[in-house]
């Protein structure tokens, strides 16, 4: 392996160090010895293991990996009002007896591995429907209560508000 | 008194999306129909269980806790529902039924 192969692997590995640390500090709660050395033997172990299945060097851009903020924050509460959203379409169908499930594909105009995987993810935890499959830029979508069977506007209407949120999360 | 009336209204939302839920899945006849109705027991009834149990934390410390514990569930959740149902959708099984 090249140097600059060498330096991205340190990277990788560093970045994944550091926030499984981050994540054992906020979890473990305590700054004794003990602890902390306990926490960079298993971070350490795991992100050796595990660092070549995070940011591939196509995607290594602070804007492809970085969340913006403010938008993050919106975004949440955009989730957690179209969870409340479709979870009572979902309660009146289950009670009525009226879905009409379909299968759909469309495509997201997300650029990002991170942006999609967060797309796929909202629209698997949204009650009503769930995503299938994630290939590149396609997306098959099983929709509970379709209202169309053209894929562009079952797209829109699926995934048109959560993927101009998430563009501006990963903007 | 306002911080334990919203906890019990999340507590009493996730009970009723658990039971609607609960209820779905046995109404429902396909398998990826089971899936999104048996998501309103897997996904919002835990959540509105998570959000009540923020609210009512003790301390900061339990609030970053609660926290992360909610978003390793948002993540982790979706995912074993897209593993799932994709194995369901490529052997189309949600057409064994029809």
């Amino acid at each position: 392996m090249n140097k600059a192969g060498l330096l991205w692997n340190f990277i990788r590995f560093s970045l994944t160090f550091l926030f499984l640390m981050g994540v054992w500090i906020l979890l473990s709660g305590s700054f004794t010895l003990y602890s902390l050395l306990m926490g960079i033997a298993g971070t350490a172990l795991i992100s050796l293991i595990t660092y070549k299945i995070f940011i591939p060097s196509h995607q290594a851009s602070a804007r492809y990996l970085i969340a913006h903020p403010l938008f993050l924050i919106w975004y949440l509460l955009v989730m957690i009002y179209l969870l409340y959203k479709s979870s009572f379409h979902t309660c009146k169908a289950v009670f009525t007896g009226t879905s009409t499930p379909r299968i759909v594909h469309f495509r997201t105009r997300l650029r990002s591995d991170a942006a999609r995987m967060l797309l796929s993810l909202s629209i698997t935890i949204t009650p009503g429907t769930i995503c299938l499959d994630l290939n590149d830029d396609h997306l098959s979508v099983h929709w509970l209560l379709a209202d169309t069977s053209h894929n562009k506007e079952s797209g829109e209407k699926i995934k048109g508000f959560l993927e101009r949120t998430i563009g501006r999360v990963f903007a | 008194m306002i911080r334990e009336l919203s906890a019990v209204i999340f507590f009493l939302l996730s009970v009723f999306f658990g039971i609607v839920g609960m209820i779905g899945l046995f109404r429902s006849k396909e398998p990826l129909q089971m899936m999104q109705t048996g998501a309103l027991c897997g996904t919002t009834a835990v959540f509105s269980l998570f959000v009540g149990l923020l609210i009512l934390s003790p301390s900061p410390s339990f609030l970053v806790r609660f926290i992360l514990i909610i978003f390793f569930f948002l993540i982790s959740s979706p995912t074993s529902t897209y593993i799932v149902s994709r194995l369901i959708w490529q052997t189309g099984m949600e057409e064994s039924d029809d």
